[in-house]
């Protein structure tokens, strides 16, 4: 099942690593993720005062000898972390492998987040399939991959729309792993609605070379792929180009501003790009993954 | 504003149809699905066009397209304005030197402020106008070519001199109207007094034409004629005076001869009347001068020269329908004393040579010397009939009147036939018989020359002016020595075998070189006196207005040019071509839609 989505060096990587989150998310499951609030682990966080009602298991009974005062140990909570991969299978995502890099992206960090003991919930934006119930634990990768496998580029509602219609279904905050293209107008918008109910967002833009350094020349039609009535006339020119990628550099700027002013994180990436040795590796210098 | 081709405004309808058409076709793309357009930007207006149809949409490229396409249909409509100056985009101007434009009643002369008129209008020469600067000397002179390079043009203007000629601007006209009377827009600008021939001939053809008049007055005193006569024996000098102003005139006239005074005195001339004086002159004098003081507006015909009968000068009559060649060949030579006839008069003991240009002579015994040319139905030299070929050169007798002259370096033509006539000397043959012929009848002399002048080139050639010179060398009662008496302007021609030196007034001298036993003098420009020397021998040559025939010096205020009459005008009005302007700005329109184009594209 395994060589389908990721290879064995793709998986073993992923054993190894941890998704890395900038925010405290309080879980309502006990996990092997430790959190800011105080619990019951075996991770020591501190001293304080004995008040009446403390369990006695946790008082210091060294210092009590010693001092004469009853402290109390505490120690950090260890929590389940939600993660929600929402993978972008809309109709721009069928153009040059950009689908493939996803399934990719998506089962990597699905499975980083499985092994990391996270409560994964796989969402394909532009189907009507709901979320379904978190995975939890290594033995759910195979329904992981099978959920990518199955993911296929078949919708024609804009990602910001699919993205709108699933972000009610996020109950608990978490990280929010959204790997697409991003090439909608009211995808920040979107974005911004997401991360404004608690979640973090991790934005994995997958741009073919395509995109970024367009090859075409003439007078053509361009009818986007989301929507056949919506076209554009115009003749290329190195004016026309030069005014695409004002207007492509722009988006991205937009993009990585929302992330950023959200709590998030935004990386590009494109289908020709080594995953395991070049993506991966930018994620782990960035902090992404540990 | 007129349009001179106002057709071509027509012919822009369909061009601007077509370029509206070229406007609905629309653009045939190649349709590309991509992953999302939003950020391709789009063009809002095709610059080219591969499918119909569409609806029209407003367009810059189109707007400067048809704004283009109409200011070349106006430029090819030739657009004109009312415009009063006097350069258009050809104009010839005609400038008068004639005798009577050496007035001085204007500051200088009345040429040296024609050319201040004319030097000033060359300022206002616009790019592209072309100039041509004629000078109406005795023969019409090219002084500047159509050309447009003003320094040439203002060199031009300075070598043009006052002559003591009649002029010849009615020739000049004629050869302006030539020049640019084919060309829409031109104009040719006379610049005179006004006095000089008209000709009814004058067709401006498409050029209009302005007449700028010089001079303000025309008071003037001039010696009309000088001669003598043989009266009982005894040489009496007649001259008169005419007072072509209008106010009477009171004035001194001398008379010499030979250069010593031989008369003073106090005449007074009444306006438009005639002053006289007769006097006896010293038996064998040869020159009689006149001179009138004090001097007034024009001093040219202030002074005359002639020669007395006893000097050698003879009176011609040349019996034509009209023969330029004969006229000037005649009137060349300074013994002659030429009279004009279509027929010829009943008396002819007064003349001592009858030219006859084709006409028979009633009596020929009625004149002492003739010379007939192609063909005459009467005794003594009858003809039979023209050749059927052109005919060619034979023979020549070694005789003085076909001497010097070169009889197979031209074509005869066509020549009239003769039969042999008795005790008549053939001094030419040609290949139809008798070319030159003399014979005697009775007190006369005949000499026929069998040429048609029409058809035949000799009148083209110097033989032509050496013949003449030969015929009347013949008949003088002494050879033309000494001392000759010409008008100004005319080109005299002299018999010499070597280099000659002219000198005249204002340091004047110049090598005159001969050509087949003859020269040519055409430097001969104002009154006065000159000398030709060949060798140690001296040939007095005395240039007179007498016969000139230019005195009258009103300035006119309006000229015939043909059947029009064009009045003075400091600026005549004229229209003026508009097309380059028009296409400075379409060029200026396209260069706009070319950036506008490249924008877009």
């Amino acid at each position: 099942m395994l060589d389908l989505v990721l290879d064995a060096s793709e998986a073993h990587l992923a054993e190894r690593l941890r998704l890395r989150t900038l925010k405290d998310f309080s879980g309502t499951v006990r996990g092997e993720r430790l959190s800011r609030k105080k619990g019951l682990s075996i991770e020591f966080s501190d001293f304080r005062e004995y008040v009446d009602g403390d369990d006695l298991r946790h008082l210091d009974w060294n210092a009590l000898a010693r001092l004469d005062q009853a402290v109390i140990r505490t120690y950090q909570d260890e929590q389940e972390l939600s993660v929600y991969v929402a993978l972008d299978c809309t109709s721009s995502m069928g153009f040059d492998g950009k689908l493939a890099r996803a399934q990719t992206a998506a089962c990597f960090l699905g499975y980083v987040a499985l092994m990391g003991g996270d409560a994964l919930t796989p969402i394909r934006l532009g189907s009507k399939t709901p979320p379904g119930a978190p995975l939890r634990g290594r033995s759910s990768y195979s329904k992981l991959a099978r959920w990518v496998r199955e993911s296929s580029e078949s919708g024609r509602q804009s990602v910001s729309a699919a993205l709108d219609s699933v972000a009610s279904s996020l109950k608990r905050p978490g990280l929010v792993v959204m790997i697409s293209d991003f090439l909608d107008p009211q995808i920040c918008a979107s974005l911004a609605r997401v991360a404004g109910r608690g979640h973090e967002l991790m934005l994995v833009q997958v741009l073919s070379s395509q995109e970024l350094e367009p090859n075409l020349e003439g007078d053509v039609r361009l009818v986007d792929a989301e929507n056949p009535d919506r076209f554009v006339d115009t003749t290329i020119s190195g004016q026309i180009l030069a005014e695409y990628q004002a207007r492509l550099q722009a988006h991205l700027s937009e993009l990585t501003g929302i992330a950023t002013r959200t709590g998030g994180r935004h990386l590009v990436t494109t289908p020709e790009q080594p995953w395991a040795s070049n993506v991966v590796q930018q994620m782990v210098a960035k902090g992404w993954l540990a | 504003m007129t349009f001179l081709n106002p057709l071509a405004l027509l012919a822009t309808v369909p061009v601007l149809a077509a370029i509206i058409a070229l406007y609905l076709l629309k653009m045939r793309r190649r349709e590309l699905t991509i992953s999302s357009n939003f950020l391709w930007p789009s063009v809002e207006d095709d610059i080219r066009a591969n499918a119909p149809f569409q609806k029209l949409k407003p367009s810059w490229l189109l707007a400067l397209q048809l704004l283009c396409a109409s200011l070349i249909g106006i430029a090819f409509a030739r657009p004109q304005i009312l415009e009063s100056s006097l350069v258009g985009p050809a104009t010839v101007f005609v400038i008068d030197p004639s005798m009577s434009m050496g007035a001085t009643d204007v500051p200088g002369s009345r040429l040296e402020e024609a050319k201040r008129l004319v030097r000033a209008a060359l300022s206002e020469k616009k790019p592209g106008s072309r100039i041509s600067i004629l000078a109406a000397e005795a023969t019409p002179r090219v002084a500047s070519p159509l050309g447009e390079d003003l320094a040439k043009h203002r060199a031009a203007l300075d070598s043009i001199q006052q002559t003591d000629s009649q002029g010849s601007v009615a020739e000049t006209m004629q050869f302006a109207a030539s020049l640019v009377g084919k060309e829409a827009g031109s104009s040719i600008v006379l610049v005179s007094d006004g006095n000089y021939p008209t000709s009814p001939d004058f067709a401006p053809g498409k050029a209009t034409v302005s007449y700028l008049a010089v001079g303000t007055r025309g008071d003037n005193l001039g010696i009309e004629s000088l001669s003598s006569r043989n009266v009982e024996s005894q040489e009496l000098a007649f001259v008169s005076v005419r007072n072509y102003g209008t106010s009477r005139k009171a004035f001194e006239l001398e008379l010499s001869v030979d250069g010593q005074l031989i008369a003073s005195k106090s005449l007074v001339a009444e306006p438009g009347a005639l002053a006289t004086l007769t006097q006896a002159v010293p038996p064998r004098a040869r020159i009689l001068q006149a001179a009138i003081s004090p001097a007034d507006t024009l001093e040219a015909d202030n002074r005359a020269t002639a020669l007395l009968k006893s000097g050698g000068a003879m009176r011609v009559l040349l019996v034509s329908a009209g023969n330029i060649f004969l006229e000037r060949a005649l009137g060349q030579d300074s013994r002659v004393q030429l009279d004009r006839a279509a027929s010829p008069p009943k008396n002819l003991t007064g003349y001592d040579l009858v030219v006859l240009d084709n006409t028979p002579l009633d009596d020929a015994e009625s004149a002492k010397n003739v010379l007939s040319f192609g063909s005459s139905s009467k005794p003594p030299i009858a003809t039979t009939g023209v050749s059927k070929g052109l005919a060619s050169y034979v023979s020549a007798q070694d005789d003085s009147i076909a001497s010097g002259i070169d009889w197979a370096s031209f074509g005869f033509g066509k020549v009239a036939e003769t039969s042999p006539i008795k005790g008549a000397k053939e001094l030419v043959r040609g290949s139809s018989g008798s070319i030159l012929l003399e014979s005697f009848t009775g007190q006369s002399r005949w000499i026929h020359l069998a040429l048609n002048l029409n058809e035949s080139e000799m009148p083209l050639n110097v033989a032509f002016p050496i013949f003449i010179g030969n015929v009347l060398d013949s008949i003088a009662e002494q050879p033309a020595n000494g001392a000759m008496v010409v008008q100004p302007g005319r080109p005299i021609t002299v018999r010499m075998t070597n280099e000659a030196t002219l000198r005249g007034p204002n340091g004047l001298n110049l090598p005159i070189k001969p050509n087949q036993g003859a020269g040519v003098i055409r430097e001969i420009k104002r009154a006065g006196e000159y000398s030709l020397t060949q060798g140690n021998q001296t040939t007095q040559i005395l240039a007179t207005t007498l016969g000139v025939n230019d005195s009258e010096i009103m300035p006119q205020k309006s000229v015939q040019l043909g059947k029009s009459t064009a009045s003075a005008a400091s600026r005549a009005p004229r229209l003026a071509d508009q097309w380059r302007p028009v296409l400075l700005i379409c060029l200026l329109v396209l260069i706009l839609e070319w950036g506008v184009y490249l924008r877009r594209s």
